[in-house]
């Protein structure tokens, strides 16, 4: 795969790096000074109560989210802006689309395009924006469909999909981009509890193939084991970080060990 | 075909109908307004006034809807009468043709300062106030007399007869001055006021009075004679004539060439007698009637007039007009309409605003006024401004060039609208999952967002084209040969303006209804589910035609199932 090559290259850089990032909405700090590293291949989960800013940390990294203070690199880049006099402007809609094109985004609703069979949707973006050839575009995306398990299904629409297998597919459609990073926005929080497991394998398989992975999640069994790090977060900032050995095992935290607990005993 | 394919092909066919239109458009314009006139064996003795608008014709603009002087003979579909006949004897004395341009008499001089024709013959009665505006060469004498119920139960013999009566009058004339004087005077006498209705056609004015909805009618005296003499037995003169007053071409101020060239040809038909036999052929003040059809104002259903007009080129080059005027106008208001929709939700106040601006313009004033204003008004600029004279033709657009503007801009504020609730309804998350793939703004819209908004559009766009194929009729005061303005056009002539508008009636229906099953059939394609593909068949006729039977209720439901 081409996140391990990579991976051995530019070991020593960050793959993604964030520096006191704050985000408000009004008079509501959603992001408060909220620092970050990922290096190449590691998988990083982020857990925290509903409201604590894990998901809209995840939306500044691609910059669908501007943020009011702080700097956030994607391999070694500026996200989202540009430095005009030791001023942050924000760039051009184009460098934007550049950049979020190297990373690849998993919704929580799926987000498929459903006037478009699961095949066009994969292929659309490798061929409008990368301009792939239409028949480059779908030989890969069909390797993918097979990755995730789907080959059959490529000319479907979306609606006769299950949930789990439109997670896939929308994992598949990421992936066609060829991204360096992945970022998973609860990914499997729509879905019926038996169609969770089949995401999750998609997901553990991924991290197993070393593409460098942030992870909004409650699954706190697949943070165990898939995670490198875990990171808590709660009311705007992270509380505590490490291994996952010692977050779930003996957290430090009080909110942490109490947020653990809660998710434990449902 | 996939979904999107189907989008294309929709927007292709919809620009081929569009360029087939333009390309056939000369055709309809030269054939709908055209009188050629047959080379005559008069020699030309007069010399042709300078600066015509098309070299070698006159040009003449003449409200045809006023027998004897002006009508269109309904067996060619040509402009006919006494006024055509002199005014073409005049043109052959200067060795031009004639071509008659068909025009509403209340704003025929404007039109002619307009420079929308050479000259205007149209029983134009000269007065102080129209003199100002136009110089005018005298070539009929002819006074205001009233037109009333056989054995005139009511013994109205003048104007001041008429405090507290219905009275029909054409819009524009001078009778119409001459009734709000008599008004006035009613007032003074502590009467009751004149009730007046103020049509756009003579013809109809005389039909309120054979259906006893006013008691008399005011025109010229050679109009009383000769409705009176068309349907005998009917109607009686009220009274004597009076205001009699010169009726004039009328002619551009300052343009001597013009003037002198046209008095000068008259002179001529004076002295040898043209003049004469043109007054004899039409039997004005003579008795005699040429006219070889009875005809007249009757309580019967014509039939024949019905079949002899159901299949006549003139429906079918007036359907054709309206359906290609449609199609084109709503064309142009999709994309127009699309522009001003993705301006009106950007954040951008310098964009938002003029959109706002523009939809809130076009929404709140009528269409019809659009129309005369673009007409009527615009001519007048260059004018008001002291321009160059010569970019003044410039702003004279043609009438088909107005309707489409108007149109075209008019529909373009409704479809922002309608475009703009499409777009909303598709949900935020497919722009976030179009832009994290690496898609632009314009690339996100044109292939994610806009084939989804489509199928919200469609419906309420079906309804704006059904719409827009009726509206056309407004094309009508501008004189543009469209269903409604061709049976009212054809059918004065012979007062069977009824039977005509049944034929355009029938015109309409046969539009709409081919355009339910387009708009079904493009419902159907942009349909992701193509589960109500068997509905569809099931569904009748009536429901889809008529629109009564079972709700459709397609365009409620979510886009993606699994939400």
């Amino acid at each position: 795969m081409t996140a391990v090559a990579e991976n051995g290259q530019a070991a020593t850089q960050h793959m993604v790096r964030a520096e006191q990032i704050v985000k408000r909405f009004g008079s509501l700090t959603i992001l408060n000074g909220i620092d970050l590293s990922v290096k190449h291949g590691q998988v990083v989960v982020i857990i925290g109560p509903s409201g604590s800013g894990k998901t809209t940390l995840l939306r500044c990294i691609n910059h669908l989210e501007k943020i009011d203070s702080g700097r956030i690199y994607v391999n070694g880049e500026l996200v989202g802006y540009r430095l005009v006099k030791g001023r942050m402007v924000e760039s051009s809609e184009a460098d934007i689309a550049r950049m979020r094109a190297k990373i690849g985004f998993v919704f929580q609703r799926f987000n498929l395009f459903p006037h478009l069979t699961v095949l066009e949707n994969i292929i659309e973006a490798p061929v409008h924006v990368l301009g792939q050839s239409k028949t480059e575009a779908k030989e890969y995306a069909t390797t993918l469909l097979g990755k995730v398990g789907l080959a059959e299904k490529a000319h479907v629409y979306p609606h006769k999909l299950s949930g789990g297998q439109q997670q896939r597919v929308a994992i598949a459609r990421a992936l066609a981009m060829k991204p360096k990073l992945m970022l998973f926005d609860e990914a499997t929080s729509a879905l019926d509890p038996e169609l969770v497991g089949e995401v999750l394998k998609v997901m553990r398989q991924l991290a197993e193939e070393g593409m460098t992975m942030i992870v909004v999640t409650h699954e706190m069994g697949f943070a165990r084991e898939v995670a490198d790090h875990v990171i808590f977060m709660d009311k705007a900032i992270i509380v505590e970080q490490g291994p996952p050995e010692q977050i779930f095992s003996q957290a430090q935290n009080e909110r942490t060990r109490d947020f653990l607990g809660m998710i434990h005993e449902e | 075909m996939s979904l999107r394919q189907s989008a294309s092909l929709i927007i292709f066919l919809m620009g081929g109908c569009m360029i087939l239109s333009l390309l056939l458009t000369a055709y309809t314009n030269v054939s709908s307004t055209d009188k050629g006139s047959a080379p005559n064996a008069t020699q030309p003795s007069v010399t042709a006034p300078q600066d015509l608008l098309t070299p070698g014709t006159l040009t003449v603009g003449s409200d045809t809807t006023y027998p004897p002087q002006e009508f269109i003979d309904t067996a060619t579909g040509q402009a006919t009468g006494f006024d055509i006949d002199l005014i073409t004897a005049i043109a052959q004395r200067m060795g031009l043709k004639t071509t008659i341009v068909p025009a509403g008499f209340d704003t025929i001089i404007d039109s002619l300062n307009a420079k929308r024709f050479d000259v205007v013959i149209s029983a134009v009665a000269i007065s102080n106030e129209r003199k100002q505006k136009a110089d005018f060469v005298p070539y009929f004498n002819a006074g205001a007399s009233l037109l009333v119920q056989k054995g005139n139960p009511r013994h109205i013999t003048s104007t001041s007869d008429l405090c507290g009566l219905n009275v029909g009058v054409q819009k524009g004339t001078v009778e119409q001055d001459y009734l709000t004087t008599a008004d006035k005077a009613c007032k003074e006498k502590h009467k009751s006021a004149i009730n007046l209705t103020i049509l756009q056609n003579q013809t109809d004015v005389v039909q309120l009075l054979a259906t006893g909805r006013v008691v008399a009618t005011y025109q010229d005296s050679p109009v009383t004679d000769y409705y009176l003499q068309q349907n005998a037995g009917r109607f009686d003169v009220g009274g004597s004539v009076v205001n009699a007053v010169a009726e004039g071409m009328a002619i551009r101020k300052g343009d001597t060439s013009m003037f002198n060239a046209v008095q000068t040809a008259l002179n001529q038909l004076k002295a040898d007698g043209t003049y004469r036999k043109l007054f004899k052929k039409w039997g004005i003040m003579s008795g005699e009637l040429p006219l070889n059809r009875p005809q007249g104002v009757t309580g019967v259903f014509r039939w024949d007039i019905f079949w002899q007009f159901l299949f006549s080129p003139f429906f079918l080059r007036a359907a054709w007009t309206t359906l290609w005027i449609s199609v084109v106008a709503q064309f142009l208001g999709v994309v127009l309409g699309l522009f001003l929709a993705l301006m009106r939700m950007s954040r951008s106040p310098m964009l938002n605003w003029p959109a706002r601006a523009y939809i809130w313009f076009f929404r709140g004033s009528p269409l019809l006024v659009q129309v005369l204003v673009l007409f009527d008004g615009l001519p007048r600029i260059p004018q008001a401004f002291g321009l160059d004279p010569r970019l003044w033709q410039a702003f004279v657009l043609g009438p088909i060039t107005v309707v489409l503007i108007a149109f075209s801009l008019n529909e373009g504020a409704y479809m922002a609208e309608i475009i703009r609730a499409g777009i909303t309804s598709v949900d935020a998350g497919q722009m976030e999952a179009a832009k994290s793939l690496g898609m632009r703004y314009a690339l996100a819209m044109r292939r994610i967002i806009l084939p989804q908004a489509a199928r919200v559009i469609v419906p309420p766009l079906g309804n704006e084209f059904n719409n827009m194929l009726k509206t056309t009729s407004i094309a009508s005061v501008i004189g543009l040969l469209e269903l409604t303005n061709t049976a009212q056009i054809f059918g004065s002539p012979t007062f069977t303006t009824f039977e005509l508008l049944l034929v355009a009636t029938l015109y309409y229906l046969l539009l709409t209804t081919v355009w339910s099953y387009v708009q079904a059939w493009i419902e159907k394609r942009l349909d992701p589910n193509r589960t109500n593909k068997l509905d569809l068949q099931k569904k009748g006729w009536t429901q889809r035609v008529l629109g009564f039977g079972a709700a459709d209720t397609r365009g409620a439901g979510t886009l993606v199932s699994g939400h």
